[in-house]
């Protein structure tokens, strides 16, 4: 019975994660869409360039984001591999 | 103002890109070049639109971003409607087992 309220409670906590992250691209997806397809269409003078970054940091947000995973990635790799070589020393 | 358009084809760059010349009808003559590949053409003619090359260079980055949205969406999808119950305790399991192999052979994974 107990497993039974810990899978559950494990369940809501996986459903309210996944329901995070398929919120989170969406909106990234439809704001990226409409920066970068859209706006280069609509006058210039509209009220809706106001809600929108200039378009160089549509290019530059998402190599910095790139940018930064990857070294983020060579970082955790070069943490663990260094824990492990002063474990055995 | 497009007064003509003359279609010629540039055998320097390749044999997609063409060059439309078409002058204005002002006292100016002025020459504006637009370079794009066929679709930018048939759209140029049909909708009218100015078609800028920027937009043009943008669409790999565009097409990455949206792969990397794609990709968290199937994720998160697929954490909401969960269709396999016994496999995710089997998962748990056997990242438990896999901690426990990595620590006997001197690599140290850092659990949360």
């Amino acid at each position: 019975m107990q497993s039974v309220k810990v899978a559950n409670t494990m369940e809501l906590a996986d459903r309210a994660v996944g329901f995070l992250l398929s919120f989170i691209s969406l909106s990234i997806f439809t704001y990226y869409t409409f920066w970068v397809i859209i706006l280069p269409f609509v006058q210039g003078d509209h009220f809706v360039h106001k809600y929108f970054l200039p378009q160089e940091y549509a290019i530059l947000i998402p190599v910095f984001a790139g940018v930064t995973l990857l070294s983020f990635l060579c970082v955790f790799i070069g943490y663990v591999m260094l824990r492990s070589k002063k474990k055995k020393a | 103002q497009l007064q003509q358009h003359s279609l010629q084809s540039s055998p320097t760059t390749g044999g997609d890109l063409r060059q439309f010349r078409y002058t204005c009808n002002g006292a100016h003559c002025e020459n504006h070049v637009i370079a794009g590949s066929d679709v930018s053409y048939l759209c140029w003619i049909i909708a009218g639109i100015n078609f800028s090359t920027g937009l043009l260079y943008l669409l790999p980055l565009y097409s990455l971003v949206s792969l990397g949205c794609y990709g968290l969406l199937m994720v998160g999808v697929g954490l909401m409607f969960p269709t396999c119950p016994q496999e995710s305790v089997l998962l748990q399991k056997d990242i438990v087992e896999a901690k426990e192999f990595l620590k006997k052979r001197g690599v140290d994974v850092v659990s949360d």
